[in-house]
C-alpha cells in the first residue's frame, strides 16, 4: 500500500482489465504512474479522496510489464493526465473516455436505456439473438438493473434453458425476490408471444399506477 | 517403458525428498527465529481454528474479465507456457516465470485473492493439493516477487536459488503455515486479512506487500474446473449475465452445488470488491470472528 497521490502528480497507462465484445460499455479501473517517478505504478485496489488516491497497491514497471504480458492490463499508446471527479470507461467499440463522472454516469445510464429499449423491441419482433446481446449491453452499462436479467431469463426459458434460466434468477435475487422476477420474465415472454405493434417502449410496470387509482 | 517409468518415480521421489528436507528445515528455523526472538512457540494440538484454517484454507485463483471468460470455456486453468504454445505469444525474456523458471505452472495463493488487477476468480478445496502431490510445490511467499521488488539476507545467492531452498511440499506446507500462524502473527485473522505479521520470520524477505509472505501453490499442469476440486466461483453479476462462457460454468456450478459468489461492481474497483467477497466467504466458512 502506498501513502495518498495526489491526481495533479500521477498519469494514466491503462487500465486495469482485458476485456471483450460481451463485456462492454464497461467503467474501467485506470492504473497510475508517478510523473516524475515512472518507475512506480499504482493498481487497485485505491480509493479516491479529495483528489488523492489512497491505499493503492504499487507495482514497478517490470511487474505492470509482467501483468500486460500476462492479459491481466491493458496499456494505453500514450500516457493521459489523471484529473479529479472524473472516470475511465470503454464503450461498445472499445475506445476509451476519460471524462467527468456525471458525464459518465449519465452516458452508461444513456446507454443502458436505449440498450434497453432496443432490446425489448427485438423481444417483441422475435429476434432472440439481438435482445440476448442488447441486454447484455445495458447490464455492462449499469449492472445494478433488473430488466436485463428478466430479458435474459425470458430467452433462456423460450428456448426451454431452465438452468440458464436459473442463473439469472439467481442473479437478480439481490435486488427482487423470486415471484416479482417470475412476474418479469413472464411479461417478457407474452411480448415475445404476442408483440404489441407501437408499443414497443412499454416497460413492465407501465400504467399499474393509474390502473389502480 | 518399464525402465522409463521407474526412472520417473525415482526423480518424483528425490524432487519429494528434497522438498521435504527444506520443510523441515523451515521448520527448524522458525523454531530458532522463535528462541531468538523470545516468542512462544505453541504446544500442538493448536487452537482448533487455527488447525482448521491452515489444515483446509482454500486455493485462489484469479484473473482479468477476458481471461476469467476463457478459462470458463475451455473448462481449465493453464500454465503461461500452455497459453504461449496456444497463442504463438511467449512471455518476455524480464517476465518473473521466465526468470524462475515456472512458466509451466499454474498459480494459487493459499489466501484470498491476492494477484493485483483482477476482477473475476476462483477458490479450489485442499484436495486439489492432495491430487497433484507428487508435481505440485509451494513456498511461503509469492514467488514472482523475487523477480522484482523482494529483497533477501544474501545479496550474491540468485533469485532461483533463493526460491529453490524454499520450495515445499503440497500439502504438507501447511505444517509451516500452521506453525507461522501460531508464532508470527498477532491474529488469525491478519493472515486472510492482508495484515503484515508482528513477525517477520526466518525467510528474511523485506520490501513487498502482503504476498510476501502468502503461501503460494504452483501446480505443473492444467488444472480441470469441472473436477470435484472447485470449491467457489467469484465473479460480478454484469459479467455473469452479459458473457454466455461465465454464464454456463455459473450454470454447472449451480447444478453441482459449487458455491457462486456475485456482486454488482464497485465502479472502477473491482478487485478491491473481489477481495472483500473473498475475504467474507472465507471468514464465514471458517467461522473466524
Amino acid at each position: 500500500m502506498t501513502n495518498p497521490w495526489p491526481l495533479s502528480e500521477l498519469e494514466i497507462i491503462g487500465y486495469s482489465d482485458v476485456l471483450t465484445e460481451t463485456t462492454l460499455p464497461s467503467v474501467v479501473p485506470p492504473v497510475f504512474r508517478i510523473k516524475v517517478e515512472p518507475d512506480r505504478v499504482l493498481l487497485p485496489p485505491y480509493s479516491f479522496n479529495g483528489g488523492f488516491v489512497c491505499d493503492a497497491a504499487e507495482v514497478d514497471e517490470s511487474e505492470f510489464r509482467a501483468l500486460a504480458d500476462d492479459d491481466e492490463v491493458t496499456v494505453f499508446e500514450e500516457a493521459v493526465p489523471a484529473t479529479p471527479g472524473y472516470e475511465l470507461w470503454v464503450d461498445r467499440s472499445f475506445v476509451w473516455h476519460y471524462e467527468p463522472r456525471e458525464q459518465a454516469d449519465g452516458t452508461l445510464t444513456q446507454i443502458a436505456i436505449e440498450s434497453m429499449n432496443e432490446a425489448e423491441r427485438a423481444l417483441n419482433r422475435g429476434d432472440l439473438e439481438r435482445a440476448e446481446h442488447l441486454s447484455g449491453s445495458a447490464i455492462s452499462a449499469d449492472d445494478r438493473r433488473v430488466e436485463p436479467l428478466a430479458i435474459k431469463a425470458a430467452i433462456r426459458r423460450l428456448r426451454g434453458d431452465r438452468a440458464g434460466e436459473k442463473v439469472m434468477e439467481e442473479l437478480a435475487g439481490r435486488a427482487v425476490g423470486p415471484s416479482l422476477f417470475d412476474e418479469l420474465v413472464k411479461h417478457y415472454c407474452a411480448r415475445h408471444a404476442a408483440p404489441v405493434p407501437g408499443h414497443g417502449d412499454r416497460r413492465p410496470m407501465h400504467q399499474v399506477a393509474r390502473a389502480a387509482a | 517403458m518399464v525402465r522409463y517409468f521407474k526412472r520417473l518415480d525415482r526423480a518424483g521421489n528425490m524432487l519429494r525428498d528434497h522438498l521435504e528436507g527444506n520443510l523441515r528445515l523451515l521448520c527448524e528455523r522458525l523454531n530458532d527465529y522463535a528462541v531468538q526472538n523470545q516468542l512462544t512457540v505453541p504446544v500442538p494440538p493448536l487452537p482448533q481454528e487455527v488447525e482448521q484454517l491452515s489444515h483446509a484454507l482454500f486455493l485462489a485463483h484469479s484473473t482479468s474479465s477476458a481471461k476469467f471468460a476463457g478459462i470458463c470455456e475451455s473448462g481449465r486453468l493453464i500454465s503461461r507456457a500452455r497459453r504461449a504454445a496456444i497463442t504463438g505469444h511467449p512471455p518476455s525474456a524480464e517476465s518473473p516465470v521466465v526468470l524462475l523458471g515456472t512458466a509451466q505452472c499454474v498459480f494459487f495463493y493459499v489466501a484470498p485473492f491476492r494477484y493485483p488487477s483482477t476482477g473475476c476468480g476462483l477458490l479450489f478445496a485442499r484436495s486439489l493439493e492432495e491430487h497433484y502431490r507428487a508435481e505440485g510445490t509451494a513456498s511461503p511467499f509469492d514467488s514472482g516477487g523475487l523477480a522484482s521488488k523482494l529483497s533477501w539476507p544474501d545479496p550474491n545467492e540468485s533469485a532461483q536459488h533463493f526460491l529453490a531452498r524454499h520450495e515445499l511440499p503440497i500439502p504438507d506446507h501447511r505444517d509451516y503455515l500452521l506453525l507461522s500462524l501460531g508464532v508470527l502473527f498477532a491474529k488469525l485473522t491478519d493472515y486472510i486479512e492482508g495484515i503484515h505479521p508482528s513477525w517477520a520470520g526466518p525467510c528474511g524477505l523485506t520490501g513487498g506487500d502482503c504476498r510476501m509472505w502468502t503461501h503460494e501453490v504452483r501446480i505443473p499442469a492444467d488444472v480441470e474446473l469441472r473436477s470435484g476440486h472447485l470449491q467457489a466461483v467469484f465473479a460480478p453479476v454484469g459479467r455473469i449475465a452479459a458473457d454466455p462462457k461465465i454464464g454456463r460454468l455459473f450454470e454447472w456450478c449451480q447444478r453441482e452445488r459449487v458455491d457462486r459468489v456475485t456482486f454488482n461492481t464497485s465502479r472502477g474497483n473491482d478487485f478491491e470488491t473481489l477481495r472483500r467477497e473473498c475475504v467474507q466467504y472465507i471468514r464465514e466458512k471458517f467461522r473466524l470472528q
